[in-house]
């Protein structure tokens, strides 16, 4: 079974990074590793199918469970954005306070 | 932005500066819910290894690990009940749905193959999916334990000299 496991993961980066903006660097090695895995997972099913290994009613399954975990890894980057997000966000909350107590000379805030 | 808007906002982040509290946009990291994903995927693993070294054999059919497919189901409902107690955990029950839905997957197949039982290459495709999950799981898991240890403020102000 031809299929561009490469290329795939690609196509399934770019649809994922999107909302991620400029947390998506710190998701993207995670990511691409785990969009590989179930690429390849993908592929031998494939064989399996074209060398009679596994029927159609067995690789139903087999593939419903590669899309969960497509689904969970693509969770996963969505909760790794978050936590960057979350992470910046208080980053400068503290730069804030940092700045306000200097200013007033003791611990205001 | 309208002026009512722009009040509110600033109104936030004046409580937000005033009492020193963090923006938190994601459950808190809960060890037991951590400690229970593990435990699954152990308890997972065992009955993969165990498959895999019986294929072929009669103790691989379905009905021979019922006893697998109880104890598995309990365990996941802990955990999403656990989950489900979190506030801002929607994320991380999606997931535990989601292996929910692949552990259904496994039954499903296991049942259609019967006293066959599985075959190596069912088991590989099937661990390979469901072994990817607890990954992404336990990455999400990870990164909310290690944003504990990062310093959300700086807490020394500048020596005043008089």
């Amino acid at each position: 079974m031809n299929l561009d496991i490469s290329a795939m993961v690609e196509q399934m980066w770019s649809a994922a990074k999107g909302p991620l903006g400029n947390a998506a660097g710190a998701a993207e090695p995670f990511a691409k590793s785990q969009f590989t895995n179930i690429g390849q997972t993908v592929a031998s099913i494939g064989e399996g199918i074209v060398t009679g290994q596994i029927t159609k009613e067995q690789a139903k399954y087999l593939l419903s469970i590669q899309e969960h975990a497509t689904k969970s890894a693509l969770l996963a980057v969505e909760g790794l954005g978050i936590v960057a997000v979350e992470s910046a966000l208080n980053a400068a909350l503290g730069a804030v306070t940092s700045l306000v107590n200097g200013a007033v000379g003791f611990a205001l805030i | 932005m309208s002026f009512l808007g722009r009040s509110i906002l600033a109104s936030i982040l004046c409580v937000c500066f005033l009492t020193g509290c963090t923006v938190h946009l994601i459950m808190d990291y809960d060890p037991t819910l951590d400690q229970g994903i593990t435990t699954a995927q152990s308890t997972m693993e065992q009955f993969f290894s165990q498959m895999d070294a019986e294929v072929g054999t009669p103790d691989a059919a379905f009905a021979k690990n019922q006893t697998f497919y109880v104890t598995m189901d309990a365990q996941l409902r802990t955990i999403a009940t656990r989950a489900q107690s979190e506030p801002k955990s929607s994320i991380v029950v999606k997931q535990i749905t989601e292996l929910q839905g692949s552990f259904s997957d496994l039954k499903g197949l296991h049942q259609a193959d019967g006293d066959k039982g599985l075959s190596h290459l069912e088991i590989s495709a099937a661990r390979s999916g469901i072994e990817s999950e607890f990954i992404s799981m336990l990455t999400l898991q990870l990164a909310l334990k290690n944003r504990l240890k990062t310093p959300l403020t700086v807490p020394t102000a500048p020596t005043i000299t008089k």
